[in-house]
């Protein structure tokens, strides 16, 4: 039994080419269906995101399986099998469960130690599993991928700090302000950054957001959406003294709010501080207004410098996040030894004959000499006709039974035979 | 019982030393080690602080408040215990290096100069002493602990303003939490030094028979309660910014040190106990 993997990512491809694998989780279970018919494969799942599609197998004869899978890829893109090849990586065994631990912990996403993705190889995981296609081998191999990536997450700082220039600009205002709640936040533009910074800021609970955009019915969409206040952008800066935090994301060809509109907004707002964040290209704000004592005014480039630092400090925790791989990859490597047959007769046989040896010795002075040989014989008798049936069991789950690793798996866990080992 | 005592009393700044260093791996490196015992280490210490302060005061029978020396290790004390009650309250911890600093170089003054005597001036076996001293005390230290909140508060708004994301940026909380701590730790000073300032009124008026003493301590005393007060409540008054009050705060603090320094060095009075 042997764990394999056939995949493409954002190293190996071109958007162009993920774009044609990439698989909607509605199309995911035809996709499995496909894979089933393929012979030799007995367990199967699709993690499918924008940047990656990547097929786990589990097949007893590894054989031609990469190149049918490979196959039934270029059916569903349309792109000649030749070609496709170029852009898929694959690998057997450990190496295979070296590349899944590390996509789980985030070491193999384009944005170093993003959550998202551990979600998403859980839902590919659920509908595996909804379409009967997972066993005892992917069921130990997935959750125990959920547990690296769960670990690199909370004991590296593989996850730690805005790696986005939108997020930057939230972990700034937190530095400023202790409790976004109570802080109200005006949004120029309704952008991309912009709404995506607006929309940091609602996740944070920001109190008051109010959103003013040139094209009025934009900004009316965009604070439906985000529970917001659209205002007329002639009017903006009637509220420039009434909030805390100034995002302007509109990229107008002259500065849009000048030193002297700060002033007068500061003359009747009095000493609380106020942030302002420019991410506008070409700038929205004057950068004199810095100069202002309540005013932190922070640009595109130092929220950049932001980013460039935190990833920066998730690249150091690289070495942390491999050793806890290693360290699982190792953990799940025992657990799948054990499930060969041998082992677990003779761990199984031990167990019980260190129990009698336990009792034998813990009666040892309530006994004659002869009585205890006695006993030691019966003993040894009654231990070997209990064993009889479960060691002839045990062999026929070795001989191709259909659901012999699994029952293998409950022999063991029934009997605590795995902490044994450990 | 007095090799006890001065066991406790050299080993004291060794701990603070230890858990400083603590606090500062958990400060500048994040590291889980420090973060799991450097709070742990810091009650020992303080336990251990206490302990050694109490079996001063019982062994030679006074206020352990008799000389400098003295009052720098109750200062340390009461420091670090407000710091606790304030680590304890907003749940923040890596202000903690910047308070140890402090503490660890007050108790090590402490340890270096204190001398055990039995012979003390009958004043302070008085028991209004223990409450005017013990609230001086605690008003002095929760202007310390003030000043440096402050300073931590100028650091972080300077590095924001000229956008340095260093160590400081990262590690420090909000500049709104400190300012919140700097006002906190100065009202529990301001409060303390009030009570101090009428109980000293009260028992002047029992010894001298007059409310107005122009001892040079009382004057810096009043001068340091208008500072404070300024900052208190002109604060809210006028509007000043935070980064106002916390200059207003770290001048407060560096008027008291240099007040008491010139007031010791150049000056007898009643104060001094001769």
């Amino acid at each position: 039994m042997e764990i394999i993997l056939l995949g493409t990512n954002h190293r190996t491809a071109e958007v162009k080419f993920r774009e044609q694998l990439a698989l909607s989780s509605d199309d995911v279970p035809s996709a499995l269906e496909e894979i089933k018919k393929i012979p030799g494969i007995q367990e199967g799942i699709i993690v499918s995101t924008c940047n990656r599609t990547e097929v786990y197998t589990v097949a007893s004869e590894p054989g031609k399986i990469v190149s049918s899978i490979e196959n039934m890829f270029a059916r569903i893109s349309g792109i000649e099998p030749e070609e496709s090849r170029r852009y898929f990586y694959n690998a057997r065994g450990q190496e295979a469960i070296h590349h899944l631990f590390r996509v789980t912990s985030g070491l193999d996403s384009m944005i170093l130690g993003e959550p998202q993705i551990l979600g998403q190889v859980k839902d590919a995981y659920r509908i595996a599993n909804e379409n009967n296609f997972t066993g005892i081998m992917l069921n130990r191999l997935l959750n125990h991928s959920f547990t690296v990536g769960k670990r690199v997450r909370s004991e590296t700082a593989l996850g730690a700090g805005a790696v986005s220039v939108a997020y930057a600009a939230v972990e700034l205002a937190q530095k400023i302000f202790r409790d976004l709640s109570r802080r109200s936040v005006l949004l120029i533009g309704a952008g991309e950054t912009g709404e995506l910074t607006a929309r940091h800021l609602r996740e944070k609970g920001i109190g008051r957001l109010f959103i003013a955009n040139r094209t009025h019915q934009k900004a009316e969409n965009l604070a439906a959406d985000l529970q917001g206040k659209a205002i007329e952008f002639s009017q903006m800066r009637e509220i420039f003294h009434d909030v805390d935090i100034i995002v302007g994301a509109a990229s107008a060809p002259d500065y849009l709010v000048s030193l002297a509109d700060i002033e007068k907004a500061i003359s009747k707002r009095g000493a609380r501080p106020l942030f302002m964040i420019d991410i506008g290209v070409p700038r929205d704000f004057d950068p004199q207004i810095n100069k202002l004592e309540s005013v932190f005014l922070h640009d595109i480039d130092a929220l950049q410098q932001i980013v460039d630092l935190n990833l920066e400090k998730r690249r150091l925790e690289i070495p942390k996040a491999e050793a806890i791989i290693s360290e699982e990859i190792r953990n799940f490597l025992e657990w799948k030894e054990g499930l060969r047959i041998a082992p677990t007769i003779v761990s199984l046989r031990q167990k019980l004959e260190d129990i009698r040896q336990a009792e034998l010795k813990k009666n040892r002075n309530k006994l004659s000499e002869s009585e205890f040989e006695k006993a030691d014989l019966i003993s040894r008798a009654i231990l070997n006709k209990i064993l009889h049936m479960p060691t002839v069991q045990l062999k026929k789950f070795g001989n191709g039974h259909p659901e012999g690793l699994l029952r293998l798996d409950v022999v063991r866990e029934i009997f605590g035979l795995e902490e044994d080992d450990e | 019982m007095e090799f006890v005592i001065s066991f406790l009393n050299t080993i004291l700044p060794v701990l603070y030393f230890v858990t400083t260093y603590l606090y500062g791996m958990y400060f500048f490196r994040d590291d889980p080690f420090a973060e799991k015992y450097m709070s742990p280490m810091l009650k020992v210490t303080v336990s251990i602080h206490l302990i050694e302060i109490v079996l001063r005061g019982i062994y030679f029978s006074h206020y352990p408040l008799a000389s400098i020396a003295e009052a720098f290790s109750v200062i340390a004390l009461a420091a670090v215990s407000i710091y606790i009650y304030l680590e304890f309250r907003l749940k923040v911890k890596t202000t903690g290096y910047f308070i140890l600093v402090f503490v660890f170089f007050m108790q090590l003054f402490s340890s270096a100069f204190i001398s055990f005597t039995h012979d003390i001036p009958d004043i302070l076996h008085n028991p209004l002493f223990s409450f005017h001293s013990s609230a001086a005390v605690l008003g002095y230290s929760g202007f310390a602990i003030s000043f440096l909140y402050s300073l931590m508060y100028l650091l972080l708004f300077h590095d924001i303003k000229t956008r340095r994301f260093g160590v400081i940026y990262s590690r420090l909380p909000s500049l709104e939490v400190l300012s919140g701590l700097n006002y906190n730790s100065a009202l529990i000073g301001f409060s303390c030094l009030s009570l101090a300032i009428v109980i000293g009124t009260f028992w002047s008026h029992k010894i001298f028979g007059s409310l107005v003493n122009l001892d040079p301590k009382i004057l810096v005393a009043y001068a340091t309660w208008i500072i404070y007060g300024l900052e208190l409540f002109g604060g809210k008054i006028f509007q000043w910014s935070n980064k106002r009050l916390a200059y207003l705060s770290v001048s407060g603090f560096v008027f008291i040190l240099f007040s008491m320094v010139a007031v010791n060095l150049f000056l007898t009075s009643f104060h001094e106990f001769k």
